[in-house]
């Protein structure tokens, strides 16, 4: 067992865990601002068709836009010493209202050329087994409100 | 001594006991044949919100389609729901997608 005395504590141990905690504290800060939480709001699985006669190509489409959490806002705004940056952020808050999954977005619109989308993909065949998942990856004040596809365009097979 | 049991069941209370909440829930179109069933489900353990990824949903239209060979799944049932351990502060929540149809070959 090491038996340190005091002045090899402050000359050795002490520098050495200063640098270790800044490093660790980085680490967090890194931790915090870089990662994206993934929150899923709602699942739908269409019907399937999965007959021999034909033949499928599986597909992937994703629509997104940015969230603002205006709470988020005006917390930070508030940290920063600016209640006027709060005040605002509830103001906005209040013409926000109904049901939501996820943060407001400014274009309501993002996600109504799925349909236009699908059937790019799947321009002359019948689309099956629709998986739509409607996601969320969270950043601080900002989020990705996700739209996300995934389904099979089945197409006769040539026999 | 007993003020100890009732720290400890307390704990274990709060601890040990979950919440169910339903998120979402779908159906589409019920067929006239109904009688072979057919039942996927994925899920995901996830501690203190962290959590990166949703890919486990994708693969439930393929597991259904895999007890259904050849034929048509319809009438798909889907339910989405959270499950929040220590409900204090939902430290371990499991999301979990089930998905029930019927198979006609």
């Amino acid at each position: 067992m090491h038996n340190y005395s005091g002045s090899t504590f402050f000359l050795v141990l002490y520098p050495t865990l200063a640098m270790y905690t800044k490093r660790i504290w980085l680490l967090l800060l890194l931790i915090m601002f870089l990662h994206s939480c993934a929150y899923v709001y709602q699942v739908q699985v269409g019907d399937i068709d999965d007959r021999e006669s034909f033949e499928p190509t599986p597909f992937v489409i994703r629509v997104s836009e940015t969230g603002v959490n205006l709470e988020e806002v005006g917390a930070i705004a508030q940290a920063l010493g600016s209640d006027s940056g709060k005040e605002g952020a509830e103001f906005l808050k209040m013409f926000q209202m109904g049901p939501t999954t996820g943060n407001p977005v400014y274009n309501e619109r993002y996600a109504e050329d799925l349909l236009l989308l699908i059937k790019q993909k799947c321009p002359d065949g019948r689309v099956s087994g629709l998986t739509s998942i409607r996601e969320q990856k969270k950043y601080p004040v900002i989020s990705g409100e996700i739209v996300k596809i995934t389904g099979n365009c089945l197409r006769k097979r040539s026999s | 001594m007993k003020w100890n049991m009732l720290l400890i069941m307390a704990f274990l209370a709060t601890g040990i006991t979950g919440c169910t909440f339903l998120k979402s829930v779908s159906l589409t179109n019920i067929p006239q044949e109904r009688s072979k069933v057919v039942t996927a489900t994925r899920e995901k353990g996830i501690i203190f919100y962290f959590n990166f990824d949703t890919d486990y949903a994708d693969e439930l239209s393929a597991d259904l389609r895999s007890q259904c060979e050849g034929g048509v799944v319809s009438g798909i049932f889907t339910k989405f729901e959270n499950t929040c351990y220590v409900p204090l502060f939902c430290f371990y929540t499991v999301d979990r997608v089930t998905a029930t149809g019927y198979c006609k070959q």
